[in-house]
């Protein structure tokens, strides 16, 4: 998402995660020190109070995004954009164990450095617990609305399902990439 | 750290609630504390790991450094 300078690009980043978040949760993302603003290098956002209870049940949501504020080379109003270099969504049961989870992490020491999935619940007799399943990029706003159809999770707002497009639909103007084959290499990131 | 409902609030913490923020994550990921889950990350002892714990726990490293 740009802005006119890197605070505005970062809170055009993070505003519609928060947005998206609050569909679920009242929880607030904190971000890493110099993350509002600190040019050319890498930050993190995640939830402030670690996974976030979704229901009576125990299911839990737990997320981290890695993301950089870039200039791109336009003036003005797009000037800078944050671009995200890596993320992890994953579901826990109550005892914190991984049920289902969202990841791509192209950075140095990852084995497998396109966006891929790990359905931890499946028998580890006929699939190792530690697969990926290749997917395409996720969006929190994919996982959220995931979380509210497939898994029932109670949500905090009425215009949730207005408040996920919109932002679904910000995501897909501004990305840089969707495909697997169109990630950025370690080399690149 | 308290929770708020501001849409669009963000905290973004100094370093000192980063590296808290990593210890215990870390701890709860892995059972290690978050400076001997980067002293390993250095060394390389995660080159290559396949552990989707120690990838999310990486993700957020820019917490602590």
């Amino acid at each position: 998402m740009p802005g006119k300078n890197p605070t505005d690009a970062f809170y055009a980043f993070q505003r519609p995660l928060q947005q998206d978040l609050s569909c679920i949760t009242r929880d607030i993302v904190v971000t890493s020190p110099g993350g509002r603003h600190e040019l050319d290098s890498v930050h993190s956002l995640s939830l402030a109070g670690g996974p976030i209870l979704l229901t009576a049940e125990g299911l839990q949501l737990d997320m981290g995004l890695q993301y950089e504020i870039i200039k791109t080379g336009e003036t003005g109003k797009m000037a800078y954009r944050c671009t995200t270099r890596a993320y992890a969504y994953t579901f826990l049961n109550e005892e914190d164990n991984a049920l289902y989870a969202w990841h791509w992490h192209p950075f140095g020491n990852s084995s497998y450095v396109e966006p891929h999935a790990h359905p931890f619940s499946i028998d580890p007799r006929l699939l190792p617990p530690r697969a990926h399943f290749p997917t395409g990029r996720t969006s929190l706003e994919e996982v959220v609305r995931f979380a509210i159809d497939q898994l029932h999770v109670e949500v905090l707002r009425d215009d949730w399902d207005k408040v996920l497009a919109l932002n679904e639909a910000k995501f897909e103007l501004h990305r840089s990439w969707r495909d697997p084959h169109e990630a950025p290499r370690p080399a690149s990131a | 750290m308290s929770s708020k409902t501001d849409q669009s609030d963000v905290v973004e913490l100094t370093p000192e609630q980063g590296r808290e923020l990593f210890d215990r994550r870390a701890r709860k990921l892995l059972g290690i504390t978050g400076d001997e889950f980067l002293a390993r990350w250095d060394s390389g002892d995660f080159m290559n790991s396949d552990d989707p714990k120690v990838s999310s726990l990486a993700v957020l490293i820019p917490f602590t450094r």
